[in-house]
């Protein structure tokens, strides 16, 4: 059985998402035994990478790159920079619902590149017997803080899942599963309207979420399960990412009653999903020099 | 109140929510660790099932059927091996813990907490 991790990667004009994965590349070769990347990325992507990195160290770090069209998309999505910052941009990395067909592996991790791998507890998913894992759950780093958009699509929607990190086995249930999402992302204007949610651009989540009732029978079932990790962590593009040291990230966190200002904090030997993507573009250089 | 008393006030504030949310950092750290795979499921490790299972292996029992934390039967073939894994998980995730939470406790200021 081939195992191994699958990232989506594709820059738009001001996120490196290549540098980016392969940070987290970085990472997961130096934290996790089931260690074979693969990114599905495009043409200007992998070119940008190669002009920052030689061939030789990308390869080292990423086992395949595939490279396919970047498609156009109207797309957009908000990128905050702490409060003070935000850009609109086009979000390319909407292709995750061909996962199934893109992955080399029987077994994938499929994580976003933005979830950064600082220890080897995603490597018991290959261990547990469930074809389908993804989280309902995650926590945010700063404990006090707790927003209502990460429990339930919307207010008298349906549950939200995470597919910041997906594990599947190449199964007939997963690729009805992939496909559905590809479905839901086609009539994605039929689905707000359906499961009461508003969001101004297409989600991931809210796709695998919908899929996942769907499959359930339009139910709280048991269809796919929990990843071995009790919870994701993450935090916001509110928050700012100022410094890693190895597998230490230090953040500023925004004081939820209290915007703009900040409290420090330390995660380490954490996996934490890293919302402020000018942060971690700030930092990839120095994650990738400390973790290679 | 002067500025000054003030001042140190929102100061120690600041102290005591940094430290909170740092204790809490390392408390879900804890708890993730606690999870283990084992044989097709997956188990949090805790008091209860340390004394389930230990409850088990003193009556020479060798293998049992356990519900993981899905709720999945799982087939447990060697009894005293799972016991001693995860018992091993568990002071380790522990120990751990407890030494990074008594570091934490010695720190009196902000920028020690995270350093």
């Amino acid at each position: 059985m081939s195992r191994g991790i699958l990232f989506y990667a594709h820059n738009n004009r001001h996120i490196d998402y290549g540098k980016i994965a392969l940070a987290n590349s970085c990472l997961i070769k130096k934290h996790m035994k089931n260690n074979s990347v693969t990114i599905v990325t495009d043409e200007g992507t992998v070119n940008w990478l190669y002009k920052a990195y030689s061939k030789e160290f990308v390869d080292s770090k990423i086992d395949n790159i595939m490279v396919e069209r970047r498609r156009n998309t109207p797309n957009k999505k908000r990128y905050h920079d702490t409060r003070y910052s935000k850009q609109v941009e086009t979000f390319y990395n909407i292709d995750r619902h061909n996962s199934y067909h893109y992955s080399p592996y029987d077994e994938t991790l499929l994580l976003d590149v933005d979830y950064m791998i600082c220890n080897n507890q995603f490597d018991m998913c290959w261990d547990v017997n469930q074809d389908i894992q993804i989280n309902k759950h995650s926590k945010d780093i700063l404990s006090t803080r707790q927003y209502d958009e990460f429990t339930r699509l919307g207010e008298q929607s349906i549950d939200f899942y995470w597919a910041t990190a997906v594990f599947f086995r190449k199964t007939e249930e997963t690729e009805i599963l992939f496909n559905l999402v590809n479905h839901v992302q086609q009539n994605y204007e039929y689905y707000k309207l359906l499961y009461h949610f508003n969001a101004p651009s297409f989600r991931n989540d809210f796709a695998f979420s919908i899929a996942i009732h769907l499959l359930n029978g339009m139910a709280n079932n048991n269809f796919v399960s929990s990843l071995p990790v009790p919870f994701l962590q993450h935090s916001h593009g509110f928050d700012d990412c100022i410094d890693v040291e190895g597998t230490k990230f230090k953040f500023l966190l925004e004081k939820p009653n209290n915007p703009g200002d900040y409290l420090v904090c330390q995660t380490q030997d954490t996996n934490i999903h890293v919302m402020n993507k000018f942060a971690l573009n700030r930092l990839s250089d120095k994650i990738i020099k400390e973790n290679s | 109140m002067t500025d000054q008393r003030l001042e140190k006030a929102l100061e120690f504030a600041n102290y005591r929510s940094t430290l909170a949310n740092q204790k809490q950092k390392l408390k879900d750290r804890c708890e993730a660790q606690l999870n283990y795979a084992y044989n097709g499921g997956v188990f949090h490790i805790n008091e209860t099932l340390i004394a389930f299972i230990d409850s088990f292996c003193r009556q020479d029992k060798k293998s049992m059927v356990m519900l993981d934390s899905n709720k999945t039967p799982i087939d447990i073939e060697d009894l005293q091996d799972f016991y001693n894994q995860i018992t091993t998980r568990w002071f380790e995730s522990v120990n751990e813990y407890h030494r990074q939470h008594s570091e934490l406790a010695n720190k009196r200021k902000v920028h020690k907490l995270v350093d």
